[in-house]
């Protein structure tokens, strides 16, 4: 768009690039990720924790961080994120002098694990809305006693960890219209990213759409007769995460659709108890006639029929 | 079946010479270990149901739900998982790869749709998308509406009404159609570390999709025909990116790409009461019964493509100071050949092309782009800042084109000259917040956000939204059995045409309600509590209100309220119990006027509508460890109501003069599953589990319930019956899980 409040030209490319390169040069004085003040002596290494914590220790190698893969992030196994142990051990496991998530403020618990995973679908933590709220990745997942071997989640399902917090999508579940979720089909991270995205809602797209074409590819177009609502947000019309109308609806039709189409002819017409058996109400309403209601790519589509 | 075959082959072989070559390794031995679950399965159907079979496949008798076998040596793996094999929703995932080093994955996952065993149609499938009936319906319904013209209006209705008569008759000759579909979907997953910092990933997706489901395929208002929409696609989506992550920062650079194949993009139907095409010039008399064209043909979705470039940047400024950022630029595309106007042959007397035009293809495209930019940053010890810039850009840059008219449902030729105009979108948004973090583990939260939406349709400014929204949340857990978390949400949205916000039509103010200006108010409170060790309680409860002060028709109002109470305890060491319950109830106020096809000017035609939906969702459970870790056992019941209700009110003197309301509410819902089980471990290999759950679904709705094939003469509609009605099922199972 010509007007756009910031459009792609070169000026603001050039501005971006800019803002990039000066967050660069500003970095190059930044310590590497790992930096440790440590000296080799102070860390007393994986056996001595073994010593008092063998069901931890155990734990733990038979985790994914056990495996040999980590050796080439850290060799410091349970000192990588708990710190050089040898003095706690050395005072006969005094808490006081070794690094405990329990005793940790949110944001340090989460620097623990942002030492190595602060990439991939990660990156973008920091600002993010569960960074904010004061949620630290222990919240949610669990290195030594998970429920989930993958994900290390505190819960066997990833739906059950979200519904910790998220009562209303927990309820919704259970609507009988909604995506297979129950079914164990589709799964909360198949369209949020719950560790940071540059979209709303912590969609993992580039938009509340796109993210929704992934599977519905079909209703992505663009087409020769669009229908605006629809382009902007599916969420003008739609609750992905159940409904009681059909197709995920927010409201029955063809009241969802009277919200907008509130002019002459049939648009404006009420439908009440008279008009129970009227084609307009009865099914799917409006879109039993305007079915192609996510854009038209025929040239007589302009009212949605073809 | 040659698909799966070919897969299971495939995957079979590509297995086995992984394991072969890792077996055939003999320094070091391989760790294996893994898990079967078969076993056999009853199921009773006291009511039959497409919605209890909506997503899933569930036959009685033998079954293997779950295969697993996992190898390991050093840091190398090889997975192998599935779940419900055999069947028309199983899963089959396998991985190989070194830890560290590389990964990767192949699945195949498949997904049922069922939408009703119900449907019933005259129609039979001649062709990919064509759907044809026997001519002689045609013609006895033909020969009993005659031919136009048609001397009035009412002659017309008569006609109309003697052809829907005949076609009724030969109703009771529908046969079953399928409607459900099938998704087979099969992905691929590689990630390889190149070097320390440095990494690759791919991933890719196919799936393929089959089946019908319904769709609306109108001749007119008087002539509404439902049928089985074909489908058969294939959407690839694919990414790929570089990831750089060095000690201060990371840096990813991919490109993406979806292609969205779609092998029936037309769909072509027979008017059951016509053979022959016509037209005629009774005032709206075509238009409104629909009884002109002895064929009716639509575009379906349209093959298509969309690509994307990105670039993701994180700096880590200092320990505390994060720079975000995040570029993308791709493309929409799609050029579908496009389909005539109309397939009425006698609208080539109206206009000479109306079966011809316009040629060509869409030539459809739109560019989509992304700006990202934030800022991240511990200023003082308690004090934080997030702030930031996002726009997104949906610019269509499909040619603008000119018609000098178009058919309405094949019946009618519209001679009003109309613009095809491509419709494009900006939507971009500066915001910040400071945090403050006080007491112990307490932080409050307070930001700002300004952003604005800017429309435009062909070289038309649509006009602008600009938004303000002020957030604020306190998120505390001062001590280990506590935490509360509370937010307020206030924002004011303002709707403008070339600067000037205050031009609402006068007499007949709104705006569609995605862009009206809008008041939004909403708040969320939850707390937990755990005063002692084995007992947890949480509540929350959520409030939100739109309110679109200058609407005076249209969505006026909406407002949502719930609250969630959930509570677990356990007893002992060895049994637990839990429950919940929350209450929804979403509702919104709309008006709207009765108008012809002129705009009435009369307030008394005013009709207004408050719609309810309710919600009550319980759940509980107990799980004991019935003889420690030999005899497990498992009972939960969970239930959802769910209500909606519409207040329907109209002026009197008016049209029209009062309003009816619904006899009922407008659609219920009831939702109840019971689930037990007993798991008896013999054993760590060996262990058996036996269940049963019962599972029912009522369904009362004022448009659906009482759907059936014929209502031609009540409703001048032919529909395909598709009902997912009320259920019953019950299912018992006996389970051995072998594990080594």
């Amino acid at each position: 768009m010509g007007k756009s409040f910031m459009p792609i030209t070169r000026t603001n490319v050039l501005l971006l690039a800019t803002f990039m390169l000066a967050a660069l040069f500003l970095a190059a004085g930044a310590g590497p990720r790992q930096a440790s003040e440590a000296t080799p002596q102070q860390y007393a290494g994986i056996d001595t924790c073994a010593a008092c914590h063998e069901d931890v220790v155990k734990s733990f190698r038979d985790s994914i961080h056990g495996q040999k893969g980590f050796r080439l992030k850290s060799d410091k196994a349970c000192e990588t994120c708990h710190g050089p142990g040898a003095e706690h051990a050395e005072a006969g496991g005094d808490k006081n002098k070794i690094k405990s998530m329990a005793g940790l403020s949110a944001e340090d618990q989460s620097a623990v694990c942002l030492q190595c995973h602060e990439t991939g679908k990660i990156m973008f933590w920091a600002g993010s809305p569960h960074q904010q709220r004061g949620l630290a990745c222990q919240t949610c997942h669990s290195v030594h006693s998970p429920a989930s071997t993958e994900t290390l989640l505190k819960k066997a399902l990833e739906f059950e960890q979200c519904f910790t917090c998220h009562k209303k999508q927990a309820a919704q579940f259970w609507r009988s219209s909604h995506h297979p979720i129950r079914e164990g089909q589709v799964t909360c991270s198949n369209c949020h990213n719950p560790h940071g995205t540059i979209t709303d809602k912590l969609i993992s797209a580039a938009s509340e759409p796109e993210k929704c074409y992934e599977c519905h590819a079909e209703k992505r177009g663009p087409f020769l007769w669009e229908h605006v609502p629809v382009r902007e947000d599916c969420g003008n019309c739609h609750d992905p995460h159940g409904s009681n109308h059909i197709k995920l609806l927010n409201a029955k039709e063809p009241f969802l659709c009277q919200r907008c189409h509130a002019d002459t002819r049939h648009p404006g017409t009420l439908y009440d108890q008279l008009s129970i058996n009227s084609n307009r109400l009865f099914d799917r309403s409006c879109a039993s006639c305007h079915s192609m209601v996510h854009g038209s790519n025929h040239p007589s589509g302009k009212y949605l029929f073809r | 079946m040659k698909r799966i075959l070919t897969l299971a082959l495939g995957l079979g072989l590509f297995f086995g010479l992984a394991v072969f070559q890792a077996f055939a390794e003999k320094k070091e031995e391989w760790a294996v270990k893994g898990r079967a679950v078969t076993g056999t399965e009853i199921i009773k159907e006291d009511q039959r149901s497409s919605k209890f079979f909506e997503y899933r496949d569930l036959p009685s008798g033998f079954f293997v739900s779950g295969f697993n076998l996992s190898l390991a040596k050093g840091d190398r793996f090889i997975d192998f998982a599935a779940a419900r094999l055999g069947r028309k929703d199983g899963t089959y995932n396998f991985s190989l790869g070194s830890y560290g080093k590389y990964k990767f994955s192949l699945g195949y996952n498949r997904i049922p749709h069922a939408f009703s065993f119900d449907g019933r149609t005259l129609f039979y499938e001649s062709g990919p998308g064509v759907y044809i009936l026997s001519d002689s319906i045609q013609k006895a319904a033909q020969a009993a509406a005659g031919d136009a013209p048609y001397s009035s209006r009412t002659a017309l209705d008569a006609a109309m009404r003697n052809a829907r008569l005949v076609v009724s008759d030969y109703l009771v000759g529908a046969t079953p159609v399928a409607l459900a579909l099938q998704r087979n979907k099969t992905t691929l997953a590689f990630n390889y570390e190149i070097s320390s910092p440095l990494s690759f990933s791919l991933n890719a997706v196919r799936e393929i999709r089959n089946g019908t489901r319904p769709i609306g395929a109108s001749l007119g208002f008087s002539n509404l025909i439902e049928l089985p929409e074909p489908i058969d696609s294939i959407t690839t989506n694919i990414d790929g990116r570089l990831e750089f992550a060095p000690a201060w920062g990371a840096f990813q650079a991919g490109y993406s790409s979806s292609i969205f194949d779609n092998n029936i993009p037309t769909l072509r139907w027979d008017n059951p009461f016509r053979i022959s095409d016509q037209t005629y010039d009774i005032p709206s008399g075509a238009y409104q019964n629909g009884n002109g064209s002895a064929l009716g043909q639509l575009s379906l979705a349209p093959s298509n493509r969309a690509q994307r470039f990105y670039f993701n940047g994180l700096v880590r400024v200092l320990k505390s100071i994060r720079l975000q950022g995040a570029v993308s630029y791709g493309f929409f595309s799609q050029n579908e050949a496009l389909l005539p106007f109309t397939v009425n042959s006698a609208l080539n007397e109206v206009y000479p092309a109306a079966t011809s035009g316009p040629g060509g293809s869409a030539n459809a495209k739109a560019a989509v782009s992304t700006i990202d930019f934030s800022l991240s940053a511990r200023l003082v010890k308690n004090v934080s800042l997030n702030a930031g810039y996002r726009q997104y850009n949906f610019n269509n840059e499909s040619r603008e084109r000119n018609i000098d008219g178009f058919s309405v449902v094949d019946q009618t030729w519209e001679a009003t000259p109309e613009a095809v105009e491509p419709y494009s979108f900006n939507n971009a948004k500066l915001f910040g917040s400071l945090s403050f973090h006080f007491l112990k583990n307490t932080s409050l939260q307070l930001g700002y956000t300004r952003s604005s939406f800017k429309r435009k349709l062909g070289e038309e400014d649509e006009g602008k939204n600009d938004e303000g929204t002020f957030k604020a949340s306190l998120d505390s857990s001062p001590v280990g059995w506590l935490w509360l978390r509370a937010s307020f949400l206030s924002a004011k949205r303002e709707w403008s045409l070339e600067g000037r916000k205050d031009i609402y039509i006068p007499g007949f103010a709104f705006r569609r309600y995605e862009e009206a200006n809008r008041a939004r108010r909403a708040v969320n409170f939850q707390a937990g509590l755990s005063p002692f060790n084995n007992f947890d309680l949480t509540f929350s409860l959520s409030e939100g209100k739109d309110n679109y002060p200058k609407s005076d028709y249209g969505l006026k109002k909406s407002e949502f309220q719930m609250y969630a109470v959930e509570a677990s305890y356990a007893i002992g060491n060895r049994a637990s119990v839990y429950g919940f319950y929350s209450r929804e109830e979403y509702s919104g106020d709309q008006a709207s006027r009765k108008s012809g096809a002129t705009f009435s000017t009369n307030t008394a035609d005013d009709w207004t509508a408050a719609l309810k939906d309710t919600f009550q969702t319980l759940e509980g459970g107990f799980t004991a460890d019935l003889i420690k870790d030999k005899l497990d056992f498992d009972i939960s019941y969970s239930t959802s109501q769910a209500k909606g209700t519409a207040d329907l009110y109209s002026p009197p003197g008016g049209d029209p003069d009062v309003a009816v309301n619904f006899d009922k509410s407008i659609d219920s819902t009831t939702i109840r599953l019971l689930k037990t089980k007993l798991l008896w471990k013999l054993g760590p290999a060996f262990a058996v589990a036996a269940g049963y759950w019962y599972e029912s679904y009522t369904i009362e709705d004022i448009t659906r319930t009482l759907l059936t094939v014929d209502k031609l003469l009540d409703s001048a509609s032919l529909y395909l019956g598709a009902l997912e009605p009320d259920y019953k099922y019950q299912v018992g199972y006996l389970k051995f899980i072998f594990n080594w």
